[in-house]
């Protein structure tokens, strides 16, 4: 076993109080999932038990900066009577750490779990905003493709979504009661996140949200010009259109 | 590359200072550390630097690098023993930050500041796992970072309230230094905390500790906590220091001989509070 699954454990120990419990408890069956050694188990549990809840702020700058990732999805789940602390002591948060994940997309996720309509949505455009900040919005493609770029993604929802997302954010920081959902046709919104880590989102017209959908899987040029095509542009708008999309970082040539 | 032996003599004596992060100077009573070197230049010989490369140097370290003034570079987002951290980017990144602020040499807290990948806003914080295998790996990060960046990496004692492994941490350090051929920021009120936890004297120990490797020391104040019954120390940076930090500080700036620099950590606290006792840690080492 190697140091770094032995600091995986304490990790989870160190924010699940339940999970170090049982770690206390029964060493080898609470860490029967992990390759820790007997002796390595023994390691786990030999400070003081106590040891480990010292950081009594830990959860809690945890959750700040979780929650100025995903704020509307995060008062929803609040206000809906879900403490977000409990992510960590959910499955999503013990995978993400034993599978050296990205917290923020491990918690949108445990967020997402059962989540009605609202939230789903509110999830789904947060998350999409942390994937671009970290370059995962598009896929990797091969050389003499062109595909959606690292710092943009698609989301499908319904027209009037943006602004509702923008009422709950702006009524979770002034703590105010939270808007409700509004219902609309549906849409594909496209998240596009900076270099700086600003973001923006708008509303796609049809034809244009047809041809990023295509781009999210990575392909020659002339297939992605021939797919806008078959969505009714003509040849040079098709084309003119690629060399924008390329040109503000929507989409990307490698 | 030359012996540490050999180089450390090209690292310029910086004296005492202070050390700031990001946004640190905003807080409100908050150490101002311009009015510090303007009232008392001798104890802001220097200002430490604590860097995340995505963050970048905030105004009042960005004040003091325009100034011309001597920096150290404090990295807060690399856990040393882990390869894949050092990637090119973030290498570019922070040679071109450190170099920008004319930092004398770059050190931090060698643990895990994150889990899995680099990642915003973790600043997790844990001290190695306390073996052979986990020294070496963090010994052979400080040699990869040494080489990719040009610049001295002084490996930190971190703080920690839970220690694992089958090492004590000085002997831990002791390898990574041998191993790395490097020298140590040893952090007096973090090994006073680890001391207490594992039920010793302050200086236990560092008398077998190879003390010519230590170049830089941290000393900072700390409070008593208490949860469930179990008292510990709070490495909270207050301006009074422990007795056992002081111990530890007495004794490792009288033995040290290729000490260079000591930075009294004291950046959340107003400077009225902290004068007093900059000029007991000027004291002890002049």
């Amino acid at each position: 076993m190697s140091a770094a699954g032995v600091q995986r454990v304490v990790v989870r120990m160190l924010f699940d109080p339940r999970f170090r419990d049982a770690v206390y408890a029964d060493p080898a069956a609470a860490l029967a999932a992990t390759d820790l050694t007997a002796e390595e188990r023994g390691w786990v549990v030999r400070p003081d038990r106590r040891a480990y809840a010292t950081d009594v702020t830990r959860h809690a700058r945890a959750l700040l900066a979780l929650a100025e990732e995903l704020p509307a999805a995060t008062a929803w789940a609040r206000a809906a009577g879900r403490d977000p602390a409990e992510f960590f002591a959910s499955p999503a948060w013990h995978g993400c750490v034993e599978a050296r994940g990205v917290m923020t997309l491990a918690y949108a996720g445990w967020l997402a779990e059962g989540a009605d309509a609202a939230q789903a949505t509110l999830v789904a455009l947060e998350a999409a905003v942390a994937r671009g900040r970290r370059g995962l919005g598009g896929p990797r493609g091969a050389a003499g493709t062109v595909a959606l770029a690292p710092g943009a993604a698609l989301v499908t929802t319904t027209e009037g979504a943006l602004a509702w997302w923008d009422a709950v954010r702006g009524a979770a920081a002034a703590r105010t009661p939270l808007p409700a959902p509004v219902d609309g046709p549906p849409c594909v919104v496209l998240i596009s996140v900076a270099a700086d880590g600003a973001s923006t989102a708008e509303v796609l017209a049809e034809g244009l949200a047809g041809l990023l959908t295509a781009a999210q899987a990575p392909q020659p040029r002339a297939a992605l010009e021939a797919a806008g095509r078959a969505l009714g542009l003509d040849a040079a708008d098709a084309t003119e259109i690629v060399d924008e999309l390329l040109a503000s970082d929507v989409l990307i040539a490698r | 590359m030359s012996r540490f032996a050999e180089r450390v003599r090209s690292l310029p004596r910086l004296g005492l200072g202070v050390s700031t992060e990001y946004g640190a100077g905003d807080a409100p009573g908050a150490l101002d550390v311009a009015a510090l070197r303007a009232a008392h230049p001798a104890y802001a010989g220097f200002l430490e630097l604590g860097v995340e490369v995505a963050k970048g140097l905030d105004a009042h370290a960005a004040r003091w690098v325009a100034a011309g003034l001597p920096t150290t570079y404090h990295f807060l987002d690399v856990n040393l023993d882990e390869p894949d951290d050092l990637d090119p980017t973030w290498l570019a990144a922070l040679t071109r930050l450190a170099r920008g602020a004319g930092a004398a040499w770059l050190c931090g807290d060698a643990g895990w500041w994150h889990f899995g990948a680099r990642d915003r806003n973790h600043m997790l914080l844990l001290p190695p796992v306390l073996t052979a295998s986990a020294a070496d790996a963090l010994a052979d990060g400080i040699v990869a970072l040494r080489e990719a960046t040009g610049f001295e990496v002084l490996p930190e004692t971190p703080p920690g309230q839970v220690f694992v492994g089958d090492l004590d941490l000085m002997p831990f350090f002791a390898r990574v230094c041998e191993r790395a051929d490097t020298g140590l920021l040893l952090d007096c009120a973090h090994l006073a905390i680890y001391q207490r936890v594992m039920g010793r004297a302050p200086t236990d120990g560092l008398d077998a500790f190879p003390l010519d490797r230590v170049v830089e020391l941290h000393v900072a104040g700390g409070t008593e906590g208490e949860v469930d019954g179990y008292r510990f120390v709070e490495d909270d940076h207050v301006p009074r220091l422990l007795p056992a930090t002081w111990d530890i500080y007495r004794h490792v700036a009288a033995r040290a001989p290729n000490l260079k620099a000591v930075v009294f950590e004291c950046e959340r606290n107003p400077l009225a509070a902290c004068v007093a006792p900059f000029a007991q840690v000027a004291e002890v080492w002049r």
